[in-house]
């Protein structure tokens, strides 16, 4: 489930990752070559301690790289502004005004919809800037927050004047 | 805070390019587990017999006095008469060999030995049956066995077949060596023999060490050097 930080209402901010969904087929592997393992110790062979050692190593390194790969984006939606931090130990921040925006729209494949994650697109009022939130879990739970926060962003935003020259 | 009309643009897809790496290392270390597990007669040893040219090779037979030897392989079959206050590991079983004359048989055996003249010092591997003082013993699903000594075991008797590969003796020893079926007969007295790339049956039976099979090569130093290749 996405975070939903509670403080004052106007503070409330909803938090997501990539989802671990996405490394199911490297999980799949590790439980493949595991599995593997445990037959060969079974069936009474001998486990070459080269694969043995290739196995851990492959194991860590998998852990290792998918949970870094998770790690290197954030995205958050707060009062203001949709944001995405790129990096671990360089961060990268960019933010995307609520007002700004002009659709949102969810896109997911039959895997996706089976395992509730997808892919989130947040248009702003020029096409090629749009965003891509890719592979969060609950995405609608996601786009329906961001579509709340549009609102209230809209329905606070003060009114603007024709001419707008004092 | 500034709040302006930012834009972004999110990367998180993999390339196929990093899939496919991530893909060839699990199936490369998963063969790997699979071959070095369930294929081990993949030898060395049967990869190099296979390498050597028979018509390269001269039919050799030898009795000389007992080399220290280490030998790593898949044998068709082993047999020992001795005794020993060590325990013999079968699979999950043991048996005290302290009785003077036990005799083991292996069949298949696949794993390490190393003897000298009067003992052998390693023995660790699988069988697919052992015979031990007349006991058969199989495994049940598994199809070999887990066999070894704990400590020496003092032999009077060794028979290694068939096919057994060694690729360098070389020790100084006395003996009798025949070369081509008895046409060349050679008698040493403590001299330097260097074989090469032995294929045969070894035995070891009254102290002598027997070898009956084919070489590559072969160079006795003492006296007179002499070479024998084909």
């Amino acid at each position: 489930m996405p975070k939903k930080e509670e403080g004052e209402e106007e503070e409330e901010m909803m938090r997501v990752r990539i989802s671990r969904k996405i490394y199911f087929p490297i999980y799949l592997m590790i439980v493949v070559l595991f599995l593997t393992l445990a037959y060969i110790q079974f069936s009474g062979k001998e486990i070459n301690s080269l694969a043995f050692r290739a196995v851990l190593i492959f194991t860590m390194g998998a852990v290792l790289l998918t949970e870094g790969h998770r790690y290197q984006n954030l995205y958050a939606i707060d009062n203001q502004s949709i944001i995405h931090v790129r990096g671990i130990l360089f961060k990268k921040t960019k933010r995307t005004d609520l007002t700004s925006v002009s659709d949102v729209e969810l896109i997911q494949n039959p895997w996706q919809l089976l395992l509730n994650y997808g892919n989130v697109e947040v248009s702003v009022f020029s096409k090629d800037n749009s965003t891509n939130v890719k592979n969060i879990n609950h995405p609608v739970e996601f786009m329906t927050f961001l579509q709340g926060k549009m609102a209230k962003k809209h329905s606070f935003s003060p009114p603007v004047r024709a001419g707008g020259k004092k | 805070m500034s709040h302006g009309s930012g834009t972004m643009e999110v990367h998180t897809s993999h390339g196929g390019q990093k899939r496919l790496i991530v893909f060839s290392i699990f199936i490369g270390i998963l063969a790997f587990l699979i071959v070095t597990s369930f294929y081990d007669e993949i030898s060395l040893t049967g990869s190099f017999i296979s390498n050597i040219n028979p018509n390269s090779t001269t039919k050799f037979y030898a009795e000389l006095t007992s080399p220290s030897l280490d030998i790593k392989g898949n044998f068709e079959k082993i047999e020992l008469k001795g005794s020993s206050d060590s325990f013999f590991y079968v699979g999950d079983q043991k048996f005290l060999l302290n009785s003077k004359n036990n005799y083991i048989v292996l069949n298949n055996y696949s794993g390490e030995m190393a003897f000298d003249s009067e003992s052998i010092s390693v023995l660790s591997g699988k069988a697919t049956s052992v015979v031990v003082n007349g006991i058969v013993i199989e495994p049940n699903e598994k199809d070999s066995i887990k066999v070894s000594f704990d400590k020496n075991f003092d032999y009077s008797f060794l028979n290694i077949e068939k096919n057994i590969l060694l690729e360098k003796i070389f020790y100084t020893s006395s003996g009798t060596i025949k070369i081509n079926g008895g046409k060349n007969i050679f008698n040493i007295e403590e001299e330097s023999i260097n074989v090469k790339n032995f294929v045969g049956n070894l035995k070891v039976e009254n102290n002598k060490f027997k070898l009956n099979g084919s070489i590559e090569s072969m160079e006795i130093q003492g006296q007179n050097q002499i070479s024998v290749s084909k």
